[in-house]
Formats: C-alpha cells, structure tokens, sequence
C-alpha cells in the first residue's frame, strides 16, 4: 500500500525558492509520518529532516501536518497530507528549520539557575507543579508556529516557547530573577487575550507560563 | 581551513557531556561542546528517568551498592571505579541539582520513602524519579549548556581525534555548511553515548548512538573494554514497525504477578521484579530465537494476573503515577494500558555497558583522552542496575570535566598537524557528489541488519564470524558511495563519515563477543551457554594496532591488588 503525500523540498545550494513534491510513501497499518519521511530517505529521496528518538521525547521532528504543528512521530502518516517546516523559524533545508533564534533570544535573560559546585546533600524543598509540567517541555519549538505574532528575527519579541522557559525559571524555587519583568521586555503585554498558542504534547503555556508571568505572581 | 582552539573540547552534549563541559568551564578552561544533535538531545534526555542514589534506607549503604552492581554485573567490573562509583554515588543528584535539575520530593520537600523507586537487581529502594522523567535532564542540560560560558558547537560530526602520542584536538565535519574544522585542544572528553542505533529498529536510544566515541578511540590508540557487552532490555514495542524497539518497562514493572508466555502459550518465567535486565531479556530472546513467538514476532508479557491481587494492583498505580505505562497506552492502546491483555514484548538494544578503558580520573589509555558516561567501561561489567546509568553520567561527567581541566591548564598550546587535517579535509570533500554505487544510508542499514542478526541478543561463533565478513562486505561497499552534492545540511556525508564510526564499533563488539566463549549478562552464545567463571573471569580488551584489531583478555583485578 501507498499513501500520497506532499513533502516540503527547498535546496538553498540550488538558488531553489522551494516547492512541494507529491511522492507515494509505502504504507503499513499504525505508519507514522516519521516512518514515511524515514522509507522515502531511504528510497533514494534525500529529504532532510532532523528526528531523534521516535517517541516524542526529544522534540526534533516537530513540522507543520496539513499547516498544523506535530510531532511527525506522533502523527499517523494517511493520505493526503502536505509536510511543511515550521513556519515560525527560518527553513535551512527541506522541513530542516534554524533552531539557533528561538534560544538566542533568551540568552540576555539568562534562564536558568547558576551552576554552583555540587551541594552537599539534595535540599529540602518543595517544586511547584508548574515547574512539573514545564520541565516536560520537550523543546520541539512547534508552539511558536501557533502564535500569531511571534517574529524570529525581533528581539523583543517572544512567543510561547520563551514565555515557556523564563516559567521554568520563575517557577524554579532556587531562582532569583525577575521574570515577569523579562517576559515584558519580550512584549508578553501583547497575550493578554489571545489564547492560540497551544503545545504539542499538552503543556498548558497560557495557565502555566503566560498567565503567571503576566500576573507578576512570585513564587512560593 | 578554520582552525579554533581549546583547553578542553568535549565531544557530545547528552547527560555527560553537558556536564564535563559544564565543570571544565567552572575549573576555568576555554571549553567546546560539541554535538551531533542539538544540545541535551542524548539518551539522557530520552530516558525514563530512574537515577541511582544510595542510603535512602537505613539498612542500605555504599558497600551493600556495591555488592548489587558486582552481583549485577556478574563479577566484571573493574572493582575500583566500582567502588568509587558507589561511594560517590549519593553525589550524583547532587551534581545534577547543582546544575538545576530537580528530583522528585515527598510532600514534606525530602528524596525520601515512597517517591524513591526500585529498579530489578537492587536489593534496597535507590531510585531517584522525575516528575518529567529524562526530558527535564534534557531542558536543564540546554540550559546548563547556555549558562556555563561554553562555546557549542551543534550539529557537528567529529569524526578523527589528532595527534601522535597524545590527542591534540580533532577534526569536525559541520551539518549546517559542510566545512571541517580543525579543533585544538589540550584535552579531549568523550561523553558521546553508546551504540544503541547499531540495532535500529531494535533499541530504544536516539539516532545519533552511532558508538562514534568507541570508534574515535580506537583509532586514536586508546583501549576499549567489555564491548560484547550490550545490554538489551527485555521488553519493548514490536510493533507497528514505527515503533519497534521503542522503550515499555524493565524487569521492575512487570508487577509482583506479571508471567512471560511463549507464542505456544507456555509460561516461562515468572517473579521477574526482582532480576536483573539480562537475566530476563535472554528469555525472551531464547524463546523467540526458538520460534515460539507470537505473530508480531515477540513473547508475550502477562500483565494481566496483577489485577487479581492488591500488590498487583497497587504496582500498577505506582506505575501509572510516575508515566511508566505511556508507551503501552499510546502504542498498544487502553485496554493494554490498563493491564487487562497483555503485551507483546521484545528485547531492545538499551545501554553499552563496556567502552573506554578509563583509570579512576577518566582518562584513557592515552595521554589527552578522557571518556564518561556510557562511552566508557569498566563501572559495571556485564549488565547494568536500572538507574546506574544517569548517576554514572552525572558523576563522571563532572569529574572528567574538572581532570580534564586540571591537565590541560598544566601544558603549553596545542597544535594538530595541519598535514593529517588538510588529507583528511580533503578526503571529505571528495565525499561530496561522488557518483558511486552505494547511498550511505543503504549501507547502514545493511549493518545494523547484521548487528541484530548476528551480533544481537543470542550470538554464535559461526554468525559471529559472518557479521565480520558483512563487514568487511560494506567496507568494500563504501569505497563506492553515492553522496549528494550540496553544502547545506548535507546529512549523506555526515552519513557516510558514521558509518566508518558504525563499521569501526562494530568490528570491535563482534570481535568481543567472537572471543568470549561462555555466556554472561548481556552476551549470550548459543554454543556456550553456561557461564563460566573458571575460565572467563576476565575482561576483554581491543585495541588497534596498525590495522588490526588486537583482542586480549585479563583476569578481573581484585580490589586488594588495586589498592
């Protein structure tokens, strides 16, 4: 069996604007788009993709299915889908995009706590189930393709996948920046009722990283 | 060609290598990570999460750890990194909390009691858990990355360590430009994994697993240790194909009354919680190498008698709460979820357990080299205590990190020989739209058939031998590659240059496995099935030589004589 889908192919080496190609991708029962882009590289069409560990854990096949953002390893493959990169990132090469923007934004801020020598013993406390959730970011960049002002080359913009990390670090009991004040710095102003972002494993951005960094709430 | 230089390059940027990074940078080096991936897209960050502590109960203790590892290790680890290991041991979440990392908490706010798990083959609770299992490592390893003032260096494949009597650096073949670059270190640190997608679909690690640091070393001169030993899990997906391979439980979550059932409906085994991974995945393997399989080719794991009792049932909700039971919900479905049918189950290739013969500071057996987590050997011998890995990871990355360090501020600058790299930069560069026969990728998958065939969960001399010949097949092959041209994200030639690392490793574990001719952990031979302590007792070493592998074994030291 076959299944008829359209692959996003764009070769920069070639002066190519980019186009989609239709191909006939084998089939079996339970296939993932991940298998179908794995059987056509394997078929003598090079298509550039990134993938990692075929279980939605390390985020790296994130692309758009039918102009939706998904986990190719988590979507069924079925007739008549088009793949695209996300469109939120610059393409590099076929559904490859450029990682490195949606990160160096975030550097100035510094998102994480300081690396110290190792404490003596685990300290006694308590992580807030925002941190929980947060942390299963798998860092697969598809929630900025469902924010309807997320710019990659405006540094003072952010979008749900750096309201996402700055959470992290809000929410981390150790920290001690403030980060509602680095979310206005990349304009969280502009969420206020918009409500389309959404994760693709499940991570509830709005409740658990807009919200409270809009709110300014501080952490326990 | 670009030349940048270093103290300290690590290559990789899962678990340990983010963290020898991060501890170079801290002890004051000029540091470079580089990874194959994005950084913290190792193993580590796919992992369930289960993370060795030691002492949580009052009866247990480093000695009795270590007890468990030489137990589960079935006597060949080298018993001083043992002991450090386990005397260390409580340190290891330490590291990963002083990164950023957060474990799971009792509701007092303590890594104590019920939130502390038990992995098969520990006979006390050790396990440290994380609300979002490994990829919480992942995320903090990125961040640890970003905020240890290191330069990083992704999507490069390092592909030749340099230097004569020393490793001075080494070259790398960069993904996003297809260039190389030449790197000049005063120390290098393999942190780059295991060889798990030697066996894909067959393994539950990432893709870029390819045992690349195995192959590095070797050609750099250094020894490798254990290399028959992989460890294959006993139970995972078999199917669909998309999912084959991947992860659904180890000996520990089959609960109290959970049966292995062959394809003929016979059972054969039961009471697994308490065995050790290998113990119960060459049962597995035996029975489906047997022919008693059921249609999708596995054996099927009997879930379904827990339900019937208040254990039973109460091993299912520990399960349920820390996400254990995801794979078989989203792949198998609900029923299968709620452990009311069982489930078809296979081995998966999970963990190199042999690798770079370190001394108790990391280093190889070459000046410069250094080697931690999964890519070095010696901790565990022939199988390995779920868990151990992560702390192992933690704890040595951190210490190879600081030796690392420590050396390489002790010498002048370095400089790899611009000859070697400009030869090798140009063999390279002939890679690109070279019109041959063979796609890289047809090539791998080639060996990685042959490594699950021959040189997976059951073994024999004479399939041995034919993987080295199929080797030797694909060797031929790749003086005949088809490459496409192109400089931007060019993965064939990324490809091409794994698959020699591939072809390399895998000599060296066939050449392991060919040589121990008994049956322990995880290496199963058919033609020798016992273990036998009389006479295998003993490590196996490889090296290269010229162009030869050299195989020897040496009794196991005893710690007496270490000390």
């Amino acid at each position: 069996m076959k299944a008829s889908i359209k692959v996003w192919r764009f070769d920069p080496d070639n002066g190519d604007k980019g186009n989609l190609i239709q191909y006939q991708a084998p089939y079996q029962e339970g296939d993932t788009v991940l298998q179908a882009l794995l059987d056509l590289y394997e078929q003598e069409y090079p298509v550039c993709f990134r993938f990692g560990c075929r279980f939605k854990k390390c985020g790296l096949c994130a692309v758009e299915i039918n102009g939706r953002p998904r986990l190719a390893c988590r979507t069924p493959l079925k007739d008549g889908l088009t793949i695209r990169p996300l469109r939120a990132l610059p393409n590099i090469r076929d559904l490859v995009v450029d990682r490195d923007p949606a990160f160096s934004v975030l550097l100035p801020y510094q998102p994480w706590p300081a690396i110290g020598e190792p404490p003596e013993r685990l300290p006694r406390l308590t992580e807030p189930v925002e941190h929980q959730r947060l942390m299963a970011c798998n860092e697969c960049l598809g929630c900025l393709s469902t924010c309807p002002t997320y710019r990659h080359d405006d540094p003072s913009c952010g979008g749900p996948f750096q309201f996402v990390k700055l959470a992290q670090a809000h929410f981390h009991p150790l920290d001690r920046m403030d980060r509602p004040a680095q979310a206005r710095a990349l304009s969280i102003e502009r969420c206020g009722s918009c409500l389309k972002c959404r994760c693709l494993i499940g991570i509830p951005i709005v409740k658990m990283a807009i919200q409270p960094l809009l709110e300014g709430a501080h952490q326990p | 060609m670009e030349t940048r230089s270093y103290d300290v390059i690590v290559v990789g940027a899962g678990g340990a290598g983010v963290t020898a990074a991060a501890s170079a940078a801290r002890a004051g080096a000029r540091v470079a990570i580089l990874s194959k991936e994005p950084v913290g897209c190792g193993n580590t960050r796919i992992a369930y999460g289960g993370f060795a502590g030691v002492g949580m109960v009052p009866e247990d203790n480093p000695e009795e750890f270590f007890r468990d590892i030489v137990a589960g290790g079935e006597g060949l680890g080298n018993p001083q990194l043992t002991r450090d290991f386990t005397k260390d041991a409580r340190k290891g979440p330490c590291v990963a909390e002083g990164m950023g990392h957060i474990f799971r908490r009792d509701q007092e706010g303590d890594v104590k009691g019920p939130v502390i798990g038990r992995a098969g083959g520990h006979r006390f609770h050790r396990g440290l858990s994380s609300p979002a299992q490994g990829v919480s490592l992942g995320g903090m390893l990125h961040n640890a990355a970003f905020g240890a003032g290191v330069e990083i260096l992704e999507e490069v494949v390092a592909f030749r360590l340099m230097g004569q009597d020393r490793v001075n650096g080494l070259l790398a073949y960069t993904l996003r430009d297809g260039r190389v670059l030449a790197l000049n270190a005063g120390t290098v640190v393999l942190a780059c994994g295991g060889a798990g997608w030697l066996f894909y679909p067959h393994t539950d690690c990432v893709r870029s697993s390819t045992g690349d640091g195995f192959a590095l070393a070797l050609e750099a001169g250094a020894e490798l240790m254990g290399m028959e030993f992989l460890q294959f899990l006993p139970f995972s997906v078999t199917h669909p194909p998309s999912y084959t391979g991947i992860f659904l439980g180890e000996p520990s979550s089959t609960g109290p009354n959970g049966r292995l059932v062959n394809g003929k409906g016979e059972t054969v085994m039961t009471n697994m919680m308490p065995k050790t991974r290998s113990q119960v995945a060459r049962v597995v393997a035996l029975e489906i190498n047997a022919g008693n399989t059921t249609p999708h080719g596995g054996i099927s794991l009997d879930v379904t008698p827990n339900l019937e009792t208040p254990q039973g049932r109460k091993a299912w909700e520990s399960m349920n709460a820390t996400g254990l039971l995801d794979q078989a919900r989203l792949i198998y479905g609900e029923r299968a979820y709620r452990w009311e049918e069982p489930w078809d189950v296979a081995p998966t290739a999970h963990f190199s357990a042999g690798g770079v013969r370190i001394d108790r500071d990391c280093r190889s057996t070459i000046p410069g080299l250094y080697a931690a987590g999964e890519v070095s050997g010696g901790v565990h011998g022939a199988d390995r205590l779920g868990g151990t890995a992560l702390t192992e990871v933690f704890l040595f990355g951190w210490k190879s990190g600081k030796r690392a360090a420590a050396e390489a501020a002790s010498l002048g600058s370095s400089q790899v020989d611009s000859r070697e790299a400009e030869e090798q930069a140009s063999r390279v560069e002939a890679l690109f739209g070279r019109k041959g026969g063979n796609r890289p990728i047809a090539l791998i998958r080639r060996l990685q058939k042959v490594m699950w065939d021959k040189v997976g969960v059951v073994r024999t001399d004479e399939g041995l031998r034919q993987a080295l010949q199929e080797f030797d097949r694909i060797r031929d092959g790749a003086q005949d590659l088809q490459v496409r041209s192109g400089r931007t994200f060019n993965t064939e030639v990324a490809e091409a240059l794994e698959l020699e690392m591939m072809l390399a490793t895998g000599r060296a574990m066939a050449k392991s496995a060919l040589e121990r001719q008994e049956s322990r952990g995880g290496h199963v031979r058919l033609d020798f099935p016992d273990r036998d302590d009389a006479r295998w007792l003993k490590n196996i070493f490889v090296r290269k030589e010229g162009d030869k592998l050299r195989i020897r074994a040496e009794a196991v030291p005893s710690l007496e004589a270490l000390s």
